[in-house]
């Protein structure tokens, strides 16, 4: 086995373990005692005035389950691994035992979700079946960042709105699960010269969503805009799904939107991880989860 | 033979006080942790106040300040009046005493600051560990010089039980708790990766083996025959049960760690002589019980030795489960659930909790010259405490096989039938009466604090004054 340095740890183990074991039945063995003729006499001690000790036997109930014990353990380390890298006459290993159960399950349930993918996205969501299904799986792997309504928390995004940052069409949602999305807003407070300049553009912002600025600050803050935001938010603020740049106008906010957040998300930034699934559930059950996502 | 001998019963009223005290407080903080769980408001968002923290709080309470007062009162208290001589030294037992204090306080104000080595009942940074260790090291001179100046040639079996206890808890200790210190606060453990996982359980294990098992089993084998005023069952047995005990618990930790990196020789070495242990831990429970064959009557009248015998019942009834929780195939169903929480404390209420009452119940009236306060009080605490217990069992039980089951449980397309907070949403009425129980236990201690309270400030003495000179 290739955790042993040498095969002195493998000796070592499986000699002190079955010596270990073998050395029990004669400590309960030849200690066993019997039962006397007569009244059972104490060991004739006594301590602490009163305290004494009968010398009873071992009881035969105990000695034989002791002994039912050692015999099960040796019968057990013959079979399976246990004396060093001696692997067990039924060769189990629970590597071995988690590769077929996964086996066993693989060909059981792949077929069905198989089935499932063989109809587009957008039409399966009318399968109520298969939307059953995919509401499980969405529960399991999806819910703890995006809630079991979907309706996600700060810094996971709501699934069941119409915004969508990388895009809410059957396939884009499907790539999102698959492949995963990494989301960064770089942080913009050196570039913005200081915390001023982050104010500003912050009540830019919020002048462009139609919401109450300081409009002095705000046309301080539309120059550092142009020049620094608008390659990826646009010039009007409606982000672009391509880059997974969000929206600032339309009042959704993934990590908030008080000017303090709005703040914080342009001077420090911000990183969003959506973890790619493919390896995780294969490429039907994605397929599922993105046609659940999709009909929400 | 010892009216010379003047007992050290100063240190043994003091640890056997505190006790009591510790034992409220470890158990009002386990009280309150189980309150959270079941309503998650209750920690008012207050770092210091939430589960995590306070968690390791109530564990190290109960086993360490509670338990470990219980062991230092009764070892101290057994191991004089079965040798016939007075503890060793004096000042090294008055210094484990006040040490053993400021550990616990170290550790009160550590763990809700969230300081901690993260390893399970191991979790005081390395400064506290090193004073642990002086206390210990004091502790073995004190008990095992006070064992080589005896009078009485035969060591009882009680001793070599306490003995047994002192000597592993020193060696897991050190062991496990090797770390390099970074700061003050903050150390990192010797061992990395499954390695230190192994060195963890082995000491998370033997914690349990020796410090909560061994040990009670020495107060077991003093407290019963002198409650019962009957001889031990069996010599034989207690040899034989001993040394198959401390040869066969070192090898049990592998089995908290069943199906992980751990490798499957390692897992399967813990499991078989887990349950080799089976046998072994039933023989002390047979020497408890069958010492009370021919004098069963005293168990409708004497509140003591209820404490006691349905302490080793407990005992008996957990070392059983653990056995069977360590095979494999069981664990694969009960691990990370409620089960195990259930099992702990079967264990820790019935065994640990009531055979510590039990003793205190016997000592704290000797030590201070008095009669009991009230027997009925003392009644009622037993009752009291036991519905806690079941209440306490019953809900973790049902609500672990619930949670093992529903976290298995697939749909006939392969997808999970529960997700993990249905399975929360289900263990919320076990939660309620979890904590029930553990407020019933709580509240039986308060009723033995305020008896015995009673007791000692009473200004009668006890018509029949303690056989031994007391002294200190």
């Amino acid at each position: 086995m290739a955790d042993f340095t040498s095969d002195f740890w493998h000796w070592f183990i499986a000699i002190v373990t079955v010596l270990s074991i073998l050395a029990l039945f004669p400590l309960i063995l030849l200690n066993r005692g019997h039962k006397p003729q007569g009244e059972v006499e104490t060991s004739g001690h006594v301590w602490d005035e009163d305290l004494k000790e009968y010398n009873n036997p071992l009881p035969a109930w105990w000695l034989n389950l002791f002994v039912i014990t050692l015999v099960f353990g040796l019968g057990y380390l013959i079979l399976y691994p246990g004396l060093g890298s001696f692997s067990g006459l039924l060769n189990w290993s629970s590597t071995g035992q988690y590769e077929e159960e996964m086996n066993a399950a693989r060909e059981r349930f792949d077929p069905i979700f198989r089935q499932y993918a063989s109809v587009p996205i957008h039409e399966r969501t009318d399968n109520e079946d298969a939307m059953r299904t995919g509401r499980r799986l969405f529960l399991n792997y999806c819910a703890q960042c995006h809630g079991s309504d979907a309706h996600g928390s700060p810094g996971f995004p709501d699934l069941a709105d119409d915004d969508w940052i990388y895009g809410g069409q059957p396939d884009q949602i499907y790539q999102s699960i698959l492949n995963g999305r990494v989301g960064i807003m770089p942080p913009w407070e050196t570039p913005l010269g200081g915390s001023e300049g982050v104010r500003e553009v912050t009540q830019y912002v919020l002048g462009l969503g139609g919401r109450e600025h300081d409009s002095e600050l705000a046309a301080a803050g539309k120059t550092k805009y142009n020049q620094l935001c608008v390659a990826c938010h646009l010039p009007d603020g409606t982000g672009n799904t391509l880059l997974g740049a969000p929206n600032l106008v339309d009042d959704i906010w993934l990590y908030g939107g008080s000017s303090d957040d709005i703040a914080h998300s342009i001077a420090i930034g911000r990183n969003g991880v959506m973890p790619p699934h493919e390896k995780l559930l294969g490429e039907d059950r994605v397929h599922l989860l993105a046609a659940y996502v999709y009909g929400l | 033979m010892n009216e010379t001998v003047r007992y050290n019963d100063k240190v043994v009223r003091q640890f056997a006080i505190m006790t009591v005290v510790w034992g409220i407080v470890g158990m009002l903080v386990g009280v309150v942790i189980a309150a959270q769980l079941a309503w998650p408001a209750l920690n008012f968002d207050i770092a210091w106040l939430t589960f995590g923290r306070l968690r390791p709080l109530h564990t190290n309470a109960v086993i360490f300040a509670f338990g470990g007062c219980a062991l230092f009162a009764t070892s101290y208290y057994v191991v004089q009046r079965t040798c016939g001589v007075r503890l060793y030294s004096d000042f090294l037992a008055a210094l484990t005493f006040w040490s053993w204090q400021v550990v616990i306080v170290l550790a009160a104000v550590s763990l809700p600051l969230g300081i901690t080595t993260s390893k399970e009942y191991a979790e005081l940074e390395w400064p506290i560990d090193i004073l642990i260790t002086v206390v210990w090291v004091s502790y073995a001179i004190v008990f095992f010089g006070t064992i080589m100046k005896r009078r009485i040639p035969h060591v009882y079996v009680a001793n070599w039980f306490f003995a047994g206890f002192i000597l592993a808890v020193a060696v897991l200790h050190v062991v496990n708790s090797a770390a390099m210190p970074v700061t003050l606060f903050k150390s990192y453990s010797a061992y990395a990766g499954v390695q230190d996982a192994m060195v963890q359980w082995w000491y998370g294990h033997n914690a349990v083996g020796f410090f909560l098992t061994a040990g009670f089993l020495g107060i077991m084998y003093y407290f019963i025959p002198k409650q019962a005023n009957r001889p031990v069952y069996s010599y034989r047995l207690s040899v034989v049960h001993f040394w198959a005990l401390v040869f066969t618990y070192i090898w049990a930790g592998p089995h908290h760690l069943h199906y992980t990196a751990l490798p499957d020789w390692a897992q399967s070495l813990g499991m078989v002589f887990s349950l080799i242990l089976l046998a072994p831990s039933w023989g002390g429970m047979v020497n408890g019980i069958m010492t009370l064959s021919g004098a069963w009557e005293k168990l409708r009248s004497d509140p003591i030795l209820k404490f006691l015998v349905v302490s080793v019942s407990f005992y008996g009834m957990s070392t059983f489960e653990g056995p069977m929780m360590s095979i494999k195939t069981v664990n694969a169903l009960s691990h990370y659930t409620d089960w195990t929480i259930g099992h702990v404390h079967s264990g820790a209420l019935g065994w640990v909790g009531f055979i510590s009452i039990g003793a205190m119940y016997y000592l704290i009236p000797r030590l201070h010259g008095r009669e009991l306060y009230s027997i009925r009080l003392a009644d009622a605490h037993f009752v009291i405490a036991t519905i806690g217990i079941v209440l306490y069992i019953t809900a973790m039980w049902v609500s672990g096989i619930m949670q093992g089951l529903m976290w298995r449980a697939i749909n006939p397309d392969g997808t999970l039938t529960y997700s993990f907070i249905e399975s929360v949403q289900a263990m919320h009425p076990f939660y309620i009466i979890r904590f029930l129980g553990g407020l019933l236990y709580l509240v039986g201690m308060l009723l033995m604090a305020y008896n015995l309270a009673r007791t000692i400030y009473s200004p009668v003495p006890a018509a029949q004054p303690s056989a031994a000179p007391t002294g200190g």
